[in-house]
């Protein structure tokens, strides 16, 4: 490697990094309690728990838990009622003003999906800043798209890191670390060696976090393509009356054997008609689990009206969010996946001061391409 | 062997590929497996990303020890530590 090419390496790096890691630094520490999210709001009493399910209970019926929402909220229509894929016991229901009232006016709810009772709001206040600190800045979607390019920053940050990784340790054992040098290079010696063992989880957590703010372009797209011209070919009048809920489920699922129902979008919302629900259904398997399908179903007689895979995109997206949640592989996974994330904020932070403490003494930073030049 | 003639010793080695990205290449497809292992099987593929996930970790504590222990009570290192050879990587 020549020095010229350890330099412009090193100037990638160098801004990559810079532009990026206060922005890095507030998503770790925002994902942190984010990865326990659930245990976290279970904690702080934000909603009860599912009572425990008495041998031979029925399961409440769906119908039942819509009509208890909407006798709980009075003067709003639901929009989307839904199965919790990490708790089955928790159904939750999003309710506005109107069918197609913007989301920001909406309030949820948690039920018991076995006895219809009200669980509580579906997270605590804290949890619910974390959430959009991390997501979107309170800037909705110019804020997440602002958080996406700083993500690509960082893979360009992770990888040209990973080539400075040969210039730099080359001469030495894999994991060293000097406790007896200078603290600069006790610090790069944790940076390299922090940084190299997670560079393909990072990876991962950061492309797959920079395709989670593209969510938003991407369903925009699908409602404007496919999902569009599947609800244009359907559209009509609002149902006077509408259908079962339970009967539309039942129907949904012979139209696709072998899933279960993730949520439903009641007629007049975006992911549904004006006169149809809209069933999105998931696989059973650990990955399926992850995909939807969708099945139009009229809303006042609860017939099947048509259904589609999702598109390629979409379902690059729904896979890709477990694995920037870590929420796909029990508590111990969860607790790895925090590791991992101090881990990362040591990398942030190292490579913050190496640059700082490298500025206050310019000296010494022109010793480093010369040793990579010896090295080249 | 003094520790800068063991190091010295070590700078002429020609460094290769896999001296320096064998190891991290190995915890990076670990890494992989283990996300991708969780993801299709339940069970067995949890177990697995659990411990594969878990390698980077244990190597971070494990060079953390072995690096920062006071010598004697770590396994240290037999020479090298702070050659003349490595003097001149640290000012990156």
């Amino acid at each position: 490697m020549t020095a010229s090419r350890i330099r412009a390496w090193a100037f990638v790096h160098k801004w990559t990094s810079l532009v990026s890691t206060l922005f890095m630094l507030l998503l770790c520490l925002t994902g942190l309690p984010l990865i326990f999210q659930h245990e976290i709001d279970e904690w702080v009493g934000a909603s009860a728990g599912p009572a425990a399910v008495r041998p031979g209970q029925a399961r409440a019926s769906t119908d039942r838990i819509a009509a208890a929402a909407l006798a709980d909220h009075p003067g709003k229509v639901i929009q989307y009622l839904g199965w919790d894929l990490h708790e089955p016991d928790a159904v939750f229901v999003i309710l506005n003003d109107a069918a197609g009232s913007h989301p920001n006016a909406s309030v949820s709810s948690v039920y018991d999906a076995n006895t219809a009772r009200r669980l509580g709001p579906p997270g605590s206040a804290f949890m619910g800043v974390m959430l959009r600190l991390h997501v979107d800045l309170y800037a909705r979607l110019p804020g997440k798209l602002f958080l996406g390019a700083m993500g690509t920053l960082l893979v360009a940050a992770i990888v040209s890191g990973a080539v400075l990784y040969w210039p730099f340790t080359r001469r030495l054992p894999f994991g060293t670390v000097r406790p007896e040098r200078a603290r600069r290079v006790v610090w790069l010696d944790l940076h390299n060696l922090l940084g190299i063992v997670t560079v393909a989880w990072l990876t991962v957590v950061g492309a797959t976090g920079v395709i989670n703010t593209l969510s938003e372009p991407m369903i925009n797209h699908w409602k404007a393509t496919e999902l569009g011209r599947m609800i244009a070919a359907h559209a009509g009048p609002a149902p006077a009356r509408l259908a079962s809920l339970d009967a539309a489920v039942a129907r949904a699922r012979e139209a696709a054997p072998g899933m279960t129902p993730g949520f439903i979008a009641f007629p007049g919302t975006p992911f549904s008609t004006s006169h149809h629900y809209g069933v999105f259904l998931r696989g059973t398997a650990p990955f399926t689990a992850r995909l939807l399908q969708p099945v139009l179903l009229d809303g006042e007689t609860g017939a099947v009206a048509d259904t589609s895979r999702l598109p390629w995109y979409l379902t690059t997206l729904l896979v890709s969010q477990p694995l920037h949640f870590g929420d796909y592989g029990g508590m111990p996974m969860k607790v790895i996946w925090a590791l991992l994330d101090l881990v990362t904020i040591v990398v942030l932070g190292s490579g913050l001061y190496l640059w700082w403490s490298r500025r206050r003494r310019p000296a010494p930073a022109r010793a480093v391409p010369a040793a990579g030049a010896a090295s080249a | 062997m003094s520790a800068r003639r063991a190091a010295s010793a070590r700078a002429r080695r020609p460094a290769t590929w896999r001296t320096v990205f064998g190891a991290p290449l190995l915890v990076g497809a670990a890494t992989l497996v283990g996300l991708a292992s969780a993801l299709f099987f339940e069970g067995t593929g949890w177990v697995v990303s659990w411990a594969t996930l878990s390698l980077p970790l244990g190597l971070v504590a494990w060079h953390l020890w072995r690096g920062l222990a006071p010598r004697g009570s770590g396994p240290g290192r037999a020479a090298g530590r702070g050659g003349a050879a490595s003097r001149r990587e640290g000012t990156g």
